[in-house]
This record gives C-alpha cells, sequence and structure tokens, in this order.
C-alpha cells in the first residue's frame, strides 16, 4: 500500500469514511515527514503539532461517531502563512509581520476547519506574497522537492513543496500573478487559481486587490476540486466575493471529453515568450492525447501575452504600493531586499496609466469572452521551461518563467497540472483556462490529462 | 520643503504636457492647494482596508 | 404674456385635451427667442424637430394614443448627451462639428417617452471647465440676474428651465453639476444613486463619479422626469440591474414619520452658508419638525474629507479620458478646462488607487449614520449666485462642496429651492436619501415644496 503520506485526499477520505485509515495515522504520518525532510525544504514556517493531533484525535471520534463531515474530514491541509489563523502567528514570511498574531482566522481557513480538515502547519511563502526566493528574511526561502538546488517559485512555494513531498495532501495559495501555478508547475501539483470572487478574501494580506484570487493545491485535479467544493462560499464581507450558485466541482471527474473544443493559445509560446522544447513537446502529447479522448483542439488567437504583463503589472504596482506605502516610508529595512524593490515600482506608476490598464483589462476580458465563444477552455503550458536554480533570477534580470498573468487580469479560472517530465527528471507544466464560474469543466479536463499522461504515479525523491 | 517654481515645472514636463512657463506658473501658485487635498485623500488607511470599486471578471 | 407650466399641469391638460403640445412648443420657442440671446441657454435650437415632435405628440392626443406624463412635453438635453444625427459639441473647440451616430440612451427613452426636443443646452466645457470666455459658445446666464453665475456644469439646463424656456432637461452629475445649477438657478435636480440610469452614450467625465439625471420646476416634475430616465442598461458596466419603483406613488404621502438627519457640521462650520441659505435650510427643517418628522443632527467625517478623495478621483479619470487629447491639442481646451485637468496628470496610480480605499471608508461611514435615517439634510449650494465674472478658478481646491460628498457615496441627493436671498437669487436647501430611495427623497422634496410656495414666482426677466 502507498505510504498514508503520499495519498491524495480522494484516497484518504475513501479509506477514512469506511474507517480503513485513522486520521490521527494519516496525520501523524505527515508530522513525521514534516520532521524528517523539512530541514531540506524549508517549506515550514511553523509546524502546528499539538493542535493538529487534537484535531485530527477529533475528527477520529467524529467519523467514529458516524458524523462524517466530508472529503476534506481528517486531511491534513498546510497554509500559506499570509492566511490569517486565529491565535497562531501569521508572518507574511517577514520581520515586518514577525510577532502578528489574528485574532480571527480567514473566512477560507474557517471552512476548511467546518470540513474538518486538520490544519497541520503554517507554509513558507515569498515575503508578502511578492518577494523571494529571497536569502535576507528571518526564514529561508524553500527548496524544490525534485532537486533541492533549485527554486521551488513562488509565491506559494511551501504550499507547492510540502504538497509535492508528502508533508500535507492539500495547501492553500494565493495567486495574485502566478503564484499558485508557478510552483504548482515547478513542484509537478495542480494548482488551481478560481475565478475572481468565487473564493472570499477576508483574512488574507492583500497583495492587489483586484488581481488576488486564493486557491488549493493538491496532488491531483480531482483533489483541487475537492478542496473547492469546501471553499466555494459568497462572503458578503468580502466586497469582491461573488454570489454564484455552488455547483458539484467534482461531477465531471472521470467524464469524458468526447466533443469537448480546446482552443490552442499557441502565440503564447510560439511566439510571444520563448518556450523550451521539452515543455512544448509536452504540450504536443497532451493535444494527441486530447484528441484521443475525443476532443476537438483548434489553434485560438488572445493579445500578446506581454499586453497581460503589462496590464497586470500597472494594476498590481499601484494597488501594492497603496497597501504597502506607510510601512515602506517608516520602515523600509524591515522589508527583504526583493519585496522593497519590487514595491517600491509602484511608486511610479502615473494614475492615468493605471486607469488606462483598467480599461484595457477590459477589453482584453472581452476578447477572451469571445474567444470562449468558439471554445469551450484554453491550453498553453504554465512554465516555460522546468525549475531553475535557486537564486538565479536576480532583481535585473526581468526573466518571466511562467505564462500566469493573462488569468489574473481577465479573472476567469487556471488550473496548472504536470503533463510530463523533462529529460532531468523534472515536471513540466500545462495550463487548463476556462470561462468564468466554470471550474469544473476545467478541473475535468486536468484530471482527464493527469491520467492519460500518467503523471501521478512519480514522487520527488528528496536527496 | 516647499518645491521651487523649477522643480515644478520638470514635474510638469514629465506629464508630456505642452505647458507655457506662463501656464505652469499660474498652476504653479495653487500647487500648495492641490498638494493639501491629495494629502487629504491618500492619508494612511489600514492594511486590509478595500477600494470602493470592486473588480468583476464577469464585464458587461 | 403666455403662461408658465409645470410638466404636471401641462401633461393633465394635454391628457383632456384641452391644450396642443404644439401650443405648448410655440409657447417655450417664443419665449427662446425672447430671452436666449441673453441667457445663451441654448448651443443649438431644433425649432423643426420640436415642431415635428409636437404634431405627433398632437396626433396621439387627438387618438388617445398619448405615451404617458411626458408625452408632448418640450425638453432639452444638455450638450455631452449624444443625440443621433444631431450636434454635440461637449460645450468644446475640440467637438465643435461632431454629428453621433446614436442617441445616448436615456435621450432615446425620453423620446420613446413623447418628448418634444427643443435643442441642445449649453454646459460647462466637458462638463468641467466653465464659466469660460475663451470656447466658440458664450457661458450660460442666471435668469434671476443674467450677470450672475448659473454654476455648471449643467448651466444651460438650469437656466433654461427657470426661465420656463424648456419644461425639463437633462443633467449630469459628477461632483456636483445638476445640484449645483439647480441651486443657483432656483429649481429642483436629482442626482439619482449610481446605477440607476444609464450614462451610455453620455460623453464621460469621471466613470465612477458620473450621473445622469433630470432638472425640472419642481419636485414632481423630476419624479416624472426621472420615471423615463431610469432602468437597468447591460450597455452600461455600472448600471444596476434591479426594479424601477414608481417615483410618483408616494410623492403626495406628506413628510410626516420620516427620520430626518441635519448634517449641521456641513453648513455651519465646513463651508459656512450665506445667512438666507442657513434661513432656507431652517424654514425647510421647521417644515419638517411641524409635520411630525424626528430631527436629529448627525455627526460625518469633516466635508474636505469627502471632498479630497472625489476631485482627487475626478480629476485623475477625467485627465485618463483625456490624455491624448491633452497632449496634442492642449490649447484648443478652454483655459479652465485645461487647467483643471493638468492635475489629474500628477496623480500617481497608487494615490488614485488610495483615493479610492478612503472613498470605501466613507460609504461604510455614510451608511452607518444613515442605519436609523430616511433623509439627511444639508445646503446644496454655499449661497447666492455670484458674479459671473467673479467666479474663482480654483473653487474646487478652495472650499469644500455640499454636492460631492454624495458623489462619492453614490447616494440619491435632491437640490430644491428653499427661499430667495441677497439680490432676490434663489437659495436650497439638499435632501439626501439611502442608494435607491430616490421615491423617499423625492416624497420629501414635494411635500416640503409644496407647502413653501417659493414655486409662485418666476424670474423677472421672464415674468
Amino acid at each position: 500500500m502507498t505510504e498514508p503520506y503520499f495519498l491524495t485526499i480522494a484516497q484518504a477520505s475513501a479509506l477514512i469514511r469506511v474507517r480503513k485509515l485513522s486520521p490521527v495515522e494519516l496525520t501523524e504520518a505527515c508530522l513525521a515527514r514534516v520532521k524528517r525532510l523539512d530541514g531540506r525544504l524549508n517549506s515550514h514556517l511553523l509546524l502546528l503539532e499539538e493542535q493538529a493531533l487534537a484535531d485530527a484525535a477529533q475528527a477520529e471520534a467524529e467519523i467514529a461517531a458516524g458524523d462524517w463531515k466530508g472529503p476534506l474530514h481528517g486531511i491534513p491541509i498546510g497554509l500559506k502563512d499570509i492566511f490569517n489563523t486565529a491565535g497562531i502567528p501569521t508572518t507574511a514570511h517577514s520581520a515586518l509581520f514577525k510577532e502578528h498574531v489574528p485574532a480571527e482566522d480567514a473566512f477560507t481557513v474557517s471552512l476548511l476547519r467546518d470540513a474538518g480538515a486538520v490544519i497541520t502547519s503554517k507554509l513558507a511563502t515569498w515575503e508578502f506574497a511578492i518577494g523571494g526566493s529571497s536569502f535576507d528574511l528571518p526564514w529561508p526561502p524553500a527548496r524544490n522537492p525534485w532537486e533541492v538546488s533549485l527554486d521551488p517559485s513562488g509565491s506559494s512555494s511551501g504550499s507547492a513543496v510540502a504538497v509535492a513531498a508528502g508533508l500535507c495532501l492539500g495547501a492553500m495559495g494565493s495567486d495574485t500573478g502566478g503564484s499558485i501555478r508557478g510552483p504548482a508547475a515547478w513542484c509537478g501539483i495542480a494548482g488551481l487559481k478560481p475565478t475572481y470572487g468565487l473564493l472570499s478574501r477576508r483574512g488574507i494580506l492583500p497583495l492587489s486587490f483586484s488581481l488576488d484570487h486564493a486557491g488549493p493545491m493538491c496532488w491531483t485535479s480531482e483533489d483541487c476540486a475537492l478542496m473547492l467544493q469546501a471553499l466555494a462560499c459568497h462572503d458578503p464581507a468580502d466586497s469582491g466575493s461573488a454570489s454564484v450558485p455552488v455547483t458539484d466541482y467534482s461531477a465531471g471527474i472521470g467524464a469524458g471529453l468526447s466533443g469537448l473544443r480546446v482552443g490552442v493559445v499557441r502565440h503564447f509560446f510560439e511566439a510571444d515568450l520563448l518556450t523550451d522544447p521539452e515543455t512544448i513537446a509536452a504540450l504536443e502529447a497532451s493535444v494527441a492525447a486530447l484528441a484521443d479522448m475525443g476532443a476537438v483542439t483548434t489553434d485560438v488567437r488572445l493579445s500578446p501575452f506581454g499586453t497581460y504583463i503589462d496590464v497586470g503589472s500597472l494594476i498590481a504596482r499601484s494597488e501594492s504600493y497603496a497597501i504597502h506605502q506607510h510601512w515602506l516610508r517608516t520602515t523600509p529595512e524591515l522589508y527583504g531586499a526583493f519585496a522593497r524593490h519590487r514595491l517600491m515600482a509602484g511608486a511610479f506608476v502615473t494614475a492615468a496609466d493605471y486607469i488606462n490598464a483598467l480599461r484595457e483589462r477590459t477589453r482584453l476580458i472581452a476578447e477572451l469572452a469571445e474567444v470562449m465563444r468558439t471554445v469551450d477552455v484554453v491550453i498553453f503550458p504554465t512554465a516555460r521551461c522546468p525549475a531553475r536554480p535557486i537564486g538565479e533570477d536576480s532583481m535585473a534580470s526581468g526573466f518571466q518563467p511562467f505564462f500566469n498573468r493573462a488569468f489574473n487580469v481577465t479573472g476567469s479560472p487556471a488550473l496548472s497540472i504536470c503533463n510530463g517530465f523533462s529529460d532531468t527528471g523534472l515536471p513540466l507544466s500545462l495550463q487548463i483556462g476556462g470561462r468564468p464560474f466554470e471550474e469544473a469543466l476545467v478541473l475535468q479536463v486536468g484530471h482527464a490529462l493527469e491520467r492519460a499522461m500518467g503523471t501521478r504515479a512519480r514522487r520527488p525523491v528528496v536527496s | 520643503m516647499p518645491l521651487s517654481l523649477d522643480a515644478f515645472g520638470r514635474m510638469l514636463d514629465e506629464t508630456g504636457l505642452p505647458l507655457t512657463d506662463a501656464q505652469k506658473s499660474v498652476l504653479f501658485d495653487a500647487y500648495p492647494m492641490f498638494q493639501a487635498m491629495l494629502a487629504r485623500a491618500t492619508a494612511p488607511l489600514p492594511r486590509e482596508a478595500e477600494p470602493a470599486v470592486v473588480f468583476d471578471p464577469d464585464v458587461r | 404674456m403666455d403662461p408658465f407650466f409645470t410638466i404636471a399641469e401641462a401633461s393633465a391638460l394635454i391628457a383632456a385635451r384641452k391644450f396642443s403640445p404644439v401650443e405648448l412648443t410655440r409657447i417655450c420657442l417664443n419665449r427662446i427667442a425672447a430671452h436666449d440671446a441673453t441667457l445663451h441657454s441654448f448651443l443649438l435650437l431644433t425649432e423643426e424637430r420640436a415642431f415635428a415632435d409636437a404634431r405627433a405628440a398632437e396626433a396621439r392626443m387627438q387618438s388617445g394614443a398619448l405615451k404617458g406624463p411626458l408625452d408632448g412635453i418640450p425638453i432639452g438635453h444638455k450638450d455631452i448627451y449624444n443625440t443621433a444625427g444631431i450636434r454635440t459639441t461637449a460645450h468644446s473647440r475640440l467637438l465643435e462639428h461632431t454629428i453621433p451616430a446614436e442617441d445616448a440612451v436615456v435621450v432615446g427613452k425620453w423620446t420613446e417617452a413623447g418628448t418634444v426636443l427643443m435643442g441642445k443646452l449649453a454646459t460647462h466645457e466637458f462638463a468641467i471647465g466653465g464659466p469660460s470666455f475663451d470656447l466658440p459658445w458664450p457661458p450660460a446666464r442666471n435668469p434671476w440676474n443674467p450677470d450672475h453665475f448659473t454654476a455648471g456644469s449643467s448651466s444651460g439646463t438650469g437656466a433654461a428651465v427657470a426661465a420656463g424656456l424648456v419644461l425639463g432637461g437633462t443633467g449630469s452629475d459628477t461632483g456636483g453639476s445638476i445640484r449645483g445649477p439647480a441651486a443657483l438657478c432656483g429649481i429642483a435636480g436629482i442626482k439619482p444613486t449610481y446605477g440607476l440610469c444609464s450614462r451610455r452614450g453620455v460623453l464621460p467625465l469621471s466613470f465612477t463619479l458620473d450621473h445622469t439625471g433630470p432638472m425640472a420646476w419642481t419636485v414632481r416634475d423630476c419624479a416624472l422626469l426621472l420615471q423615463a430616465m431610469a432602468g437597468y442598461d447591460p450597455g452600461d458596466p455600472a448600471s444596476a440591474d434591479r426594479a424601477v419603483p414608481d417615483f410618483s406613488a408616494d410623492i403626495d404621502r406628506g413628510a410626516k414619520g420620516l427620520r430626518v438627519g441635519v448634517i449641521r457640521h456641513f453648513h455651519a462650520t465646513d463651508n459656512p452658508v450665506s445667512p438666507a441659505t442657513l434661513q432656507g435650510i431652517e424654514h425647510a427643517l421647521d417644515f419638517f419638525r411641524q409635520e411630525g418628522a424626528e430631527i436629529r443632527d448627525v455627526t460625518l467625517s469633516p466635508m474636505a474629507d469627502y471632498n479630497a478623495p472625489g476631485w482627487i478621483i475626478l480629476l485623475t479619470e477625467a485627465y485618463a479620458v483625456h490624455e491624448p487629447w491633452m497632449k496634442e491639442r492642449f490649447n484648443d481646451y478652454g483655459e479652465l478646462m485645461r487647467d483643471r485637468l493638468v492635475w489629474g496628470a500628477l496623480v500617481r496610480g497608487t494615490e488614485y488607487v488610495q483615493a479610492l480605499r478612503r472613498r470605501r471608508a466613507l460609504c461604510l461611514e455614510m451608511r452607518n449614520a444613515m442605519a436609523d435615517l430616511d433623509i439627511l439634510i444639508t445646503a446644496s449650494a454655499a449661497a447666492e449666485a455670484p458674479k459671473i465674472h467673479e467666479v474663482p478658478k480654483w473653487t474646487m481646491l478652495e472650499k469644500p462642496t455640499f454636492t460631492m460628498p454624495f458623489n462619492v457615496t453614490g447616494q440619491p441627493a435632491l437640490s430644491l429651492c428653499s427661499g430667495y436671498g441677497a439680490g432676490g437669487l434663489p437659495v436650497s436647501v439638499q435632501i439626501i436619501g439611502k442608494p435607491f430611495q430616490e421615491a423617499t427623497v423625492l416624497r420629501a422634496g414635494h411635500a416640503y415644496e409644496s407647502a413653501a410656495q417659493w414655486r409662485a414666482k418666476r424670474p423677472d426677466l421672464v415674468s
């Protein structure tokens, strides 16, 4: 049998439900693995050992009493350390927030607790979800479990590393410019940035109001669907929260793709940003697999990827500087160099440029909506190349490793999955984008491709 | 430290607007009032304070 | 001398077939011929169109097919409202010869309601630059004394309605452009809730602050005009998708039981008003007290705190719209417009975002302050109209206005006449309601107006 820490949420919860797996044993297995491996991976800022074991014991008792709360009941889950946890430090991986202990859980965290999840840990992030991978913070940066000299990417680095390495079964990430999908791609897991407004942002440290998304990161698309089910809930206290009917995100898992119309945004990776041959080969193999499953693939055209980068950066910079301005002025020394420099860039954007970026954003959304009348999902790589050495991408390099900005700008759902491995054994990635609030379809396609490409059997061996 | 007319003029030049020196000088006289208004409009807020205009991905 | 009619009066006579829309139109045209050379309220007179509209209405009257209370009523549109095939200039050299292909949505709605289009009315240049003497057309003059200012930017509508040249007209209100001229010209004007009336086809000044709305001699007439203006427009991204109530249904119900808050510090200390203005406010409050309304003082943030983010947002958004022309055709704008907009070029994106965050905080403050109140009362202008050559260039920077706070919050606000002050010039009071509670605001305004008798007199010029 698979080691418990390498079970998917779907597998573990099926066993827990019929009492063949104990939540306490599962939690203990994960905790032991953290202790054994995380000295090399640095994915944990805080391990909530006592509380996690107590929660697991409670889950076990509840399930024994016939009160099974659902697929997350008794499942060890980690949180990126920008999600507020009541009475538990929430540091944003920053010296500025070293002593920050929130009074309340983030709304999404309280939903996980309601679903019976066992919160095991507060996970490494880039500082305030923007500054990384950094070596000048109170904690070191997380390392890629496939090869610890490599960057896991960020900003939800700890979440991706912990899930890939079997330190927890699922994790929360946040995604403002790709911070769920980037690390999911480089660590070889599934990461979903849902539609803007589907998940509450309340109690998550903001980076950029109109681009911030919370989302699940798991080993499989199927697990992302299970987590999403517990997390999708209208929150009247979040001004961006959408009031939409809750759908069954797992309904399409395992269903066929016959007749599905898939658009390949070929110019992104063939013309806009130079992409490595192995990544393109994996994409072509995925396209072939989709065709084998009965899907109809066509090439589609959106605006050049650079337009999304420009629009997204102008918006993000202005919004995040407004949030941090006071602290950048009064205690700049408490920020690491990456966060400070990236945030400071927001000081110089003119308001007219910001507003015109918002107007351009409206046009990009309309353009995508028009394309999505002809196809049901679009695909393109998540990362242009597999993971790079940590510390290599200096502040000045401006290297853009990911095709992520587009769906932050449009706000529509995007899932990154692992669709293959490089010759050197590193995960390759594919991104699947859908129409607003059509997460179920995106996850269905992700699941089908994970199966077809056979990538979920291979776990990193941490050395 | 109050801004000099020269420095104010350079700031206006950065906007790319074709202002004459006379036009700059008229604006310079009102600049302290504008600065006061801008300071009032941008006074610090709690980190979690949200903006009034909220993004909606279902753009019409 | 020809008699004056309110919309309600004329409409009752037309419905009873006692008065022809053609005759009514002729009365208005005669008055325009006699006085508009002094008042300059029209940029374009559409006499032929007016007679055609009037004859069509007359035919409907005779065949018993009248469309409703606005059928056959002479009106004018502020010249930032697009009119198909009819020149629409924004009172600017930049659009001096522009002829739109389509009507603005609300223009179409009024046409559909049977109104008689008399022409296009003077405004400040692009609804912000005025009173200006360096434009292709002169500024409108106040009918109560043509040496005096109408206020702006819906100046032509204010002057034409007060002088009985039209029975009603459109205005637009971004920082007070309906309520200011209504106040100084002694008429009624309502800025509805943001999103109630479509902005599509109306030249934008500031997306998030622009409101369209009606101006007329009485509050009751405003209710009739608003009825034909309100409603969801899927083509306006800010339009509110909600049912439109009957604004006249309860308008005669009186003021009994209304819970009235007085924002005394606005007009007593934040921008102290003229003696006659204060007297008018107290007169209105006495009325509400006698009617059995509950009255108490309300304390909000200083009025300048509401004005500052409002003007920063306005100037910034306006500059973003005009930036290309400001760079290429700077001197084709009038001096007031171009000098005011320059400030918008100096605002940074992050400052704009910060102003939007402040705006939300103020909206929350206002909502809490009104929790157990139905309406608020304060001044709508600080004093009687100044001489048109003595209007300061930097009014918006010098003193906070009474109108901008409710553009910032978006709630409905009505200006109506509350007496006559120095030089026989009108003074006014402002009644503010909760979002989408226009009916309550109009009911309160109508109750006071019909008790007060200020409507018995028209400007001497036209009497």
